[in-house]
């Protein structure tokens, strides 16, 4: 009993003394010496007990470009707005487990940035209001708080800062789900927005053999190889995600057949302006078989996902 | 109270101390993710102990220009980061710029890059945070 109490006043001490390392911190601690001395030992300890499984995780690290940007590609080349290529909102409900739902956030996302972008106000709101209902869903109420929320509202007619604070929303859900080891749903929502984006390109190169979108479709040949790299260690998760990485695997090998001509040449340099223009060229060749071939490949995929 | 119980509370206030830097160093990152740059939607993390690298693949697409923002520890200057082509050209490196947190890089063609961030002191351990932010047209 005595022995237990004297446990119980190490317990307390214990907790205090890490509340005030944290409270400390917390406030910013700029010059901080003792407190970070604190903080290394702490994370001296992260190391010790889940070093190894980060640091193999997190060591290398792959990342997927914004859907937004291929909407803004989209966009710039004139191309009329076209709600066909998106996943109807009314299907939302029909997400029931975690899987789809985190799938269909990505997808969702994607479709928010084309309306968005494409200045579609009532529609977006629909989407918002699905991608917040999944969100919820998810449990991923750092990010997707009520004060964000607001400001997403808030600036619904506002082209540029709704982009803006839609792509830190996405960014505070994924480092949210890094920190409470929930990865398997951060890199579902990030396959689900880059599928969506590619599905919009293949929609607009059936009807129009724009170069610049075809080339781009050819070159989704790279974040598709570090989606299956990041999907990877989530092979055994579930029979979902085992489907899900076979079919990445075989629209990888039909990407295996595109040539991709590299030449480094020296960079520029600005350093006024903290900029260096990278001149290396990459030329890729992608026949109208390909083309097609991707394009069947990544309707099954998504058809799979969106159902 | 046992002392599994004592062991699980220092591992959780482990935890919820190493989120509390990561968070700060987040925010440190991401005041260089503003308009007209907007984020990938992504947060690149590596814990680092001593003078372990960090390596980050990204696709960049051609026509677009790009803003890589890096950080560690609550000071700026503490992550050196260097970008590389696919063949291990080096196209960057922050040591040549007084360790400079963020960078803009614009890119004729598509390109596979490697980033590698490795802490300024090669003594104790922190979070690698990168994040990237491509520019709006």
């Amino acid at each position: 009993m005595i022995i237990s109490r004297k446990v119980s006043k190490i317990v307390l001490f214990l907790f205090i003394m890490g509340v005030f390392s944290i409270g400390f911190y917390s406030c910013g601690n700029d010059d901080g010496t003792n407190g970070e001395e604190t903080i290394d030992e702490n994370i001296d300890k992260e190391i010790e007990d889940h070093g190894s499984t980060t640091l193999q995780f997190e060591g290398a690290l792959f990342s997927i470009p914004s859907p937004y940007e291929i909407a803004f590609l989209v966009k710039n080349q004139r191309i009329d707005y076209n709600k066909e290529f998106l996943n109807p909102v009314n299907r939302s409900h029909n997400y029931v487990n975690n899987y789809k739902k985190a799938l269909n956030l990505g997808v969702y996302g994607a479709d928010l940035g084309y309306l968005n972008i494409y200045e579609q106000t009532p529609d977006a709101v629909s989407y918002f209001s699905a991608i917040k209902i999944l969100s919820q869903e998810l449990d991923i109420s750092n990010a997707f708080n009520n004060e964000t929320i607001s400001r997403i509202e808030k600036n619904m007619g506002n082209k540029d800062s709704l982009l803006y604070i839609i792509s830190n929303t996405y960014r505070e859900a994924d480092k949210y789900l890094k920190d409470n080891n929930r990865n398997d749903l951060g890199v579902l929502i990030l396959t689900g927005g880059w599928l969506e984006s590619f599905h919009i390109l293949v929609q607009i190169a059936q009807n129009d053999k724009n170069p610049q979108i075809i080339k781009r479709i050819g070159e989704q040949k790279y974040p598709l190889e570090n989606l299956i790299t990041i999907l990877n260690p989530f092979y055994n998760e579930s029979h979902d995600y085992a489907k899900l990485i076979d079919e990445l695997v075989e629209l990888a090998y039909i990407f295996d057949g595109i040539d991709v001509e590299y030449t480094y040449i020296k960079p520029d340099v600005d350093v006024k302006n903290k900029l260096t223009i990278i001149n290396s060229t990459s030329e890729l060749v992608m026949s109208d078989e390909q083309l097609d071939m991707i394009s069947e490949k990544l309707t099954e995929i998504r058809n799979n996902i969106i159902e | 109270m046992k002392i599994k119980n004592i062991f699980i509370l220092i591992m959780l206030i482990g935890t919820i101390s190493a989120n509390a830097q990561v968070e700060n160093t987040t925010q440190m990152c991401a005041k260089y993710i503003i308009p007209p740059f907007v984020s990938d939607g992504q947060q690149y993390r590596a814990l680092l102990n001593g003078d372990e690298v960090a390596e980050f693949h990204a696709t960049f697409y051609g026509g677009s220009t790009y803003r890589i923002s890096a950080c560690s520890g609550t000071s700026e200057g503490s992550l050196i980061f260097s970008v590389y082509d696919k063949e291990r050209n080096l196209i960057f490196s922050n040591v040549d710029y007084q360790n400079s947190p963020y960078w803009d890089f614009q890119f004729n063609s598509t390109m596979e890059c490697i980033i590698e961030a490795k802490l300024e002191k090669e003594e104790g351990s922190g979070f690698a945070i990168l994040l990237i932010g491509f520019k709006q047209k």
